[in-house]
């Protein structure tokens, strides 16, 4: 079997004196998708941060595609194929989107390129000359994903690409995902619909308060106990103020008893 | 017509060299931030590589020039990316002094090593001959720079639109970042854009100099001329300024033809800066808008304990009242030091404090200058009146300078005042008004018993001392404190009730009136003034020194008087001049490219500690995080911050309310009222539209007094933008916003601060390089200041008592107070939220808005936000308004709460009521078999 596209061992993280994550572990086998999951302040973003090469552990090791990487910057994992998406709208947005999409193609390939994007979302196609900062938020998200294709990554890491938009729209980015999954692509998801993530994903990750306490396929994963992690306010779990995110978390207002880790 | 068009010719031919300059520099400064002001003497260094290698060595002008363009201009272009890099995280006073410090230094490098005596000229070395055109004669020299500069620019255009570096060049600009991740090094893509840059830079030197005899400082601003030309394209867009250099160029020209004489003599050479000047003032703002940054701002940690400034002062005192008795013939230089200090004070209330830069200076000066001799000699005003009628002449020309840091902030204003300076040289000097065109000079008479040069220079002295007693203690007080805040968060400034732009306007006033009086006691000194001895580049020469000179107020500006003035004074030579602006400009790039000011060096610091028995104070204020300590309540640990600043805490005084909650109204009379007056924010039909995107729509929100009501929806949804436009940073394009029944949907920030709106930012916008008792007293006397620049400066009678009394109870209620005389910069995130608060609760406001108040918390400091939160709004009665991510807060704290989802108001109620609602359920779930709920936005917003 051929070496991970992402491994991250023994992360130690953060800004400033405070580690936000600690000793973490994270490593994305070639063609699967990791959802990554945890409440708000548990680390996953500062980790897809690590990873991209943004921000320099202050222990640990990341490794693309079998290559040491720990150091290098951006740019470089990006070329050993590691594209993130990041929170936000990945995009350039006083760039056209066919000057986007350009920025990402060889000159060698730019006849053939395009055609690729445009069919997997028209939208583009006939907003081509259009400034991407002017165009609505799920639009920009497609483009960012579509400038992610491009660049035919191994793995791609994802922050909350649903953030903001409409259900309807996160239909389709969801359905671009599975199509980029199913050219071999890796995903990470950062994921606040936890349900979509966890549809999708073949691995899940659970941070809490910059730890790992759970890795596993969906199906061991207690969904409940997770739901009550995002919930926030109670006692033993300071971090998790991403209240909210569901239903169950909603319903089960403030002083919840607290659901111990079923670390796997 | 036809006797227009050789000048329409001849102004093409150098507008186009204009052009070619001003699209380098909108590159580099596009793509890297840094605005060059050293543009041109890279020009400079161009046409003297160029003379070097073509006149004196005999190169052929193609492989000069070729070497000129392609060799010398890139390798600049390369260090000045170096250069970009080191500054990236200065604030914008070091990074205007480390190009103005290149400038410097090349115009002193280039003097001393060429000299001034020699001329230096380069033949044209274009195809000579000429053609017809229309019956004007053109020559092939013009028309192949002409068709040279229009090819460059159309090149670059393109590769810019089309080449996959080129777009990485405007990617760079749009988001680094992001160019990063997406496999194009920043850093790689920046440098290219530097070496196009300085090369169309370096071919505008090789282009002007056959144009004028060589020299370094015509050079520098012809090419400055071009600022004129990037103004008029925005700084932004290539096709424009070089149409803006065509029309400049054009426009000069024709000038020089219509106007010979009288006031509009001088506009051919001022022309450009006409232009920039105006742009800058009628432009409209968004145009030229720059991209917001978040540089923290780092004043000196240490301060001399003040028995030491007095010692300091008493003896520096002592010692410039001997002076006459040992500086025989040099006493004149010393009087004109003594008056280069005010200038310097004056200069430094505009860098130092408030870190506006002006680039005009020396044009102040001059108008002291002119205005004195005006007013003493000719209007015949007795010599103190006239003095300080000189002080009054030049506050509305500061006035006016201070529109452009109104409008448009920053580097702009650098630039406008730069524009001013030149102007006033080329437009003004030569008046009657001012220097007389006759060049014999300005009388500068002395008052009736001071004709002497000892008693002249006692009464120098004199003034010169009330002046350092005037700025200290402006800096010492709340103008000080204001202008401090305004330097680190002009929107935290306006939201606590000062109105900004009367702060802006009042420190120019005050700069300019000091630096008049300034020049106009130095130009007495020397009992004659001419033009020439104010030359605007000096301006440049002052800011550097200003930065790079240490120490509070006064002790700074006794320091670059000396260095300016005394140094050449007591050094022989014709070059110490140039040596003496080599030193300040490469000083200033060496400042610039550490980041920060100079401080007071440690060895002596420490010294002046151990003397004055202030063992352990000079450590600075270590930066701390507590939000790791899980363990010990944030805030009461003494170990969170470093030791020596903070006193040791009990624990329990903290962990229990200082102010005890049982006993509201508890006495003092404050900025802060005891218990408020009832009042209520009302919105209606909130509608906020940016372009084409809509962030709230058709959306009415009530808070009154009293209770705490909430405002919650996923990310994104329009709750921060809500919060803007309630507070007056953003304009609704729909609906109105009422206070206490009354519309205040056209006030300003400031104006509904003083109406009593309060609010908390979720970035948090503090003065970071204050400590946590001014944050907080800014709150309490923003208002005071208000709109009144009487009251910035000078507090009214028991003011400073009520300031006082309400910072110290509003540090207390929320639990600071032991952290008072720490710099908020150095503070964890936990406890800048509290003294955000308290900022906000030491002031008169009834309803506060809090945008994500526990982002950044944990629980337990979470949790104890929300006790202080309850506490406030028991006590004071106060309402509060609160956009918050942790439900369980805001299901706890809020009476009522409002949802909304895409900038849409879905939901309204209770606690219970929303915890119940499928509709808020579906919102933060996207539930798909509720989509409904979600109104299609995209569509809309496409």
């Amino acid at each position: 079997m051929s070496a991970p596209v992402l491994e991250l061992s023994g992360i130690t993280a953060g800004y400033g004196a405070a580690p936000v994550l600690r000793d973490v572990d994270l490593t994305v086998e070639a063609g699967s998708i990791v959802a990554l999951l945890g409440p708000n302040g548990a680390g996953k973003t500062t980790l897809l941060r690590v990873a991209s090469g943004q921000l320099r552990p202050s222990a640990g090791e990341v490794r693309v595609g079998g290559a040491a990487m720990t150091t290098a910057a951006p740019h470089r994992r990006a070329r050993a194929g590691l594209c993130l998406v990041p929170e936000g709208r990945g995009v350039f947005r006083e760039l056209t989107v066919r000057e986007n999409l350009r920025l990402m193609t060889p000159p060698w390939e730019r006849a053939a390129e395009p055609r690729r994007v445009f069919d997997a979302f028209p939208i583009l196609e006939e907003r081509a000359g259009q400034v991407a900062g002017t165009m609505s938020g799920g639009q920009q998200q497609m483009l960012a994903l579509a400038r992610c294709w491009l660049a035919r990554p191994a793995v791609v890491l994802l922050d909350e690409v649903s953030m903001g938009l409409a259900p309807r729209i996160v239909d389709e980015i969801f359905a671009a995902l599975t199509g980029l999954a199913a050219e071999g692509t890796s995903l990470v998801l950062v994921e606040q619909y936890v349900d979509r993530a966890l549809a999708m994903a073949d691995r899940v990750h659970l941070l809490t308060r910059g730890t790992t306490t759970f890795t596993g396929a969906p199906g061991e994963l207690d969904r409940d106990d997770v739901l009550r992690r995002y919930l926030g306010g109670s006692d033993g779990d300071p971090d998790a103020s991403g209240a909210g995110r569901s239903a169950s978390a909603a319903g089960d207002g403030p002083g919840t008893p607290e659901g111990e880790a079923t670390d796997g | 017509m036809s006797d227009l068009l050789p000048f329409i010719v001849a102004g093409l031919t150098v507008g186009a060299i204009y052009g070619l300059a001003a699209i380098g520099l909108v590159v580099t400064y596009k793509t890297s931030g840094v605005f060059n002001f050293a543009h041109g003497a890279i020009a400079t260094v161009s046409a003297y590589a160029f003379y070097e290698l073509h006149v004196l060595h005999g190169t052929s002008w193609p492989i000069a020039a070729a070497i000129c363009v392609l060799v010398v201009g890139p390798v600049i272009g390369v260090l000045f990316e170096f250069l970009a890099r080191a500054i990236s995280g200065a604030t914008l006073e070091l990074r205007i002094a480390a190009t103005i410090g290149v400038l410097v230094a090349i115009q002193a490098a280039v003097t001393l090593h060429y000299g001034q005596t020699e001329v230096r000229e380069v033949p044209q070395f274009l195809p000579s001959g000429d053609f017809d055109l229309g019956g004007t004669i053109v020559q092939y020299s013009d028309l192949v720079t002409f068709l040279f500069a229009v090819a460059a620019t159309i090149g670059l255009s393109i590769y810019l639109r089309r080449a996959r570096t080129g777009l990485a060049m405007r990617a760079a600009v749009n988001d680094a970042p992001l160019l990063d991740l997406a496999g194009t090094s920043p850093v790689r893509t920046r440098r290219l854009a530097w070496m196009v840059g300085t090369s169309l830079a370096a071919a505008s030197g090789v282009l002007f100099a056959p144009v004028l005899q060589l020299d370094p400082v015509l050079l520098t601003l012809l090419v400055v001329q071009a600022f004129g030309a990037a103004a008029i394209g925005r700084f932004t867009s290539l096709p424009w300024t070089f149409a803006g250099g065509l029309l400049i160029g054009v426009l000069a020209s024709l000038c020089s033809k219509w106007f010979t004489d009288g006031l509009l003599a001088g506009l051919p050479s001022g022309l450009p800066f006409l232009v920039l000047f105006a742009v800058l003032l009628v432009y409209p703002r968004g145009w030229l808008a720059t991209r917001a940054e978040t540089i923290v701002r780092r004043r000196p940690e240490w301060v001399a304990p003040d028995a030491f400034q007095v010692a300091l002062a008493v003896v520096v005192l002592v010692g410039l009242l001997l002076v006459p008795q040992f500086v025989g013939l040099r006493l004149t230089e010393w009087t004109v030091a003594l008056a280069t200090v005010i200038i310097f004070l004056s200069l430094g209330l505009l860098v130092r404090t408030s870190g506006q830069v002006s680039l005009g200076h020396v044009g102040f000066t001059a108008i002291g200058a002119a205005a004195f001799s005006q007013l003493a000699v000719d209007g015949g005003v007795p010599w103190l009146v006239a003095l300080l009628l000189t002080g009054l002449v030049a506050v509305p020309i500061g006035a006016l300078l201070a529109i452009p840091a109104i409008r448009l902030g920053g580097l702009y204003l650098a630039l406008a005042t730069f524009g001013f300076g030149v102007l006033l040289q080329y437009m003004l000097y030569t008046q009657d008004f001012m220097f007389d065109s006759t060049g014999s000079g300005l009388e500068q008479p002395r008052p009736g018993g001071f004709e002497g040069d000892e008693a002249y220079y006692y009464l120098v002295l004199g003034i010169t001392v009330a002046a350092c007693a005037f700025v200290v203690l402006l800096n010492r007080g709340r103008l000080g404190r204001l202008l401090r805040g305004m330097a680190d968060s002009p929107r935290a400034l306006a939201t606590s009730g000062v109105s900004v732009d009367v702060t802006r306007v009042l420190v120019f006033c005050i700069s300019a009136f000091l630096a008049a009086i300034g020049g106009a006691l130095a130009a007495v000194a020397q009992s004659t003034a001419s033009a020439d001895a104010y030359p605007p580049l000096l301006s440049l020469t002052y800011v550097a020194i200003v930065v790079i000179a240490f120490g509070r107020e006064p002790w700074y500006a006794l320091m670059a008087a000396a260095a300016l003035i005394l140094v050449p004074a007591y050094l022989d030579g014709a070059e110490v001049a140039s040596w003496q602006q080599l030193v300040f400009g490469v000083a200033a790039i060496a400042v610039a490219a550490g980041s920060r000011r100079l401080t007071t060096p440690a060895p002596i610091r420490a010294a002046i500690d151990a003397t004055f028995g202030r063992i352990g104070r000079t450590r600075p204020v270590a930066a701390v995080d507590a939000t790791t300590s899980d363990a010990a309540p944030a805030g009461a640990s003494p170990a969170d911050v470093s030791t020596s600043d903070v006193p040791p805490v009990d624990p329990a005084a903290s962990a229990t309310p200082t102010v005890d909650p049982s006993t509201p109204g508890a006495g003092l009379p404050g900025a802060a009222p005891e218990r408020v007056d009832p009042g209520k924010l009302e919105v209606h039909g909130l509608a906020v539209r940016f372009g084409g995107l809509v962030a709230v729509e058709g959306f009415d929100l009530e808070a009154s007094t009293g209770r705490i009501t909430g405002l919650i929806g996923p990310n994104g949804a329009g709750k921060t933008t809500t919060f803007n436009a309630c507070s007056g940073l953003v304009r609704p394009s729909d609906g109105r916003v009422l206070l206490d029944g009354r519309d205040v949907t056209r006030l300003g920030p400031a104006q509904r601060a003083r109406l009593g709106l309060g609010r908390t930012f979720q970035q948090m916008e503090l003065f970071e390089s204050l400590t946590v008792r001014d944050n907080v007293a800014i709150g309490a006397e923003g208002t005071m200041a208000g709109a009144n620049p009487i009251a910035h400066a000078v507090p009214r009678p028991g003011h400073g008592a009520t300031v006082r009394d309400a910072t110290d109870r509003a540090m207390a209620l929320c639990d600071v107070a032991t952290l008072a005389d720490v710099r908020v910069g150095a503070l964890p995130t936990g406890q800048r939220r509290l003294v955000e608060l308290a900022r906000c609760l030491a002031g008169p406001s009834r309803i506060l808005l809090l945008d994500e108040p526990s982002s950044g918390l944990d629980h337990r400091e979470t949790a104890r936000f929300g006790e202080i939160l309850a506490r406030v709004v028991a006590e004071r009665g106060v309402g509060i308004l609160l956009v918050e991510h942790d439900m369980s807060l805001v299901l706890s704290a809020c009476d009522e709460i409002f949802v909304l989802d895409f900038g849409r108001p879905i939901f309204r109620g209770t606690p219970d009521e929303v915890r119940r609602s499928p509709e808020v359920q579906a919102a933060y779930l996207g539930d798909p078999d509720v989509e409904d709920v979600a109104p299609p936005t995209e569509e809309v917003a496409g």
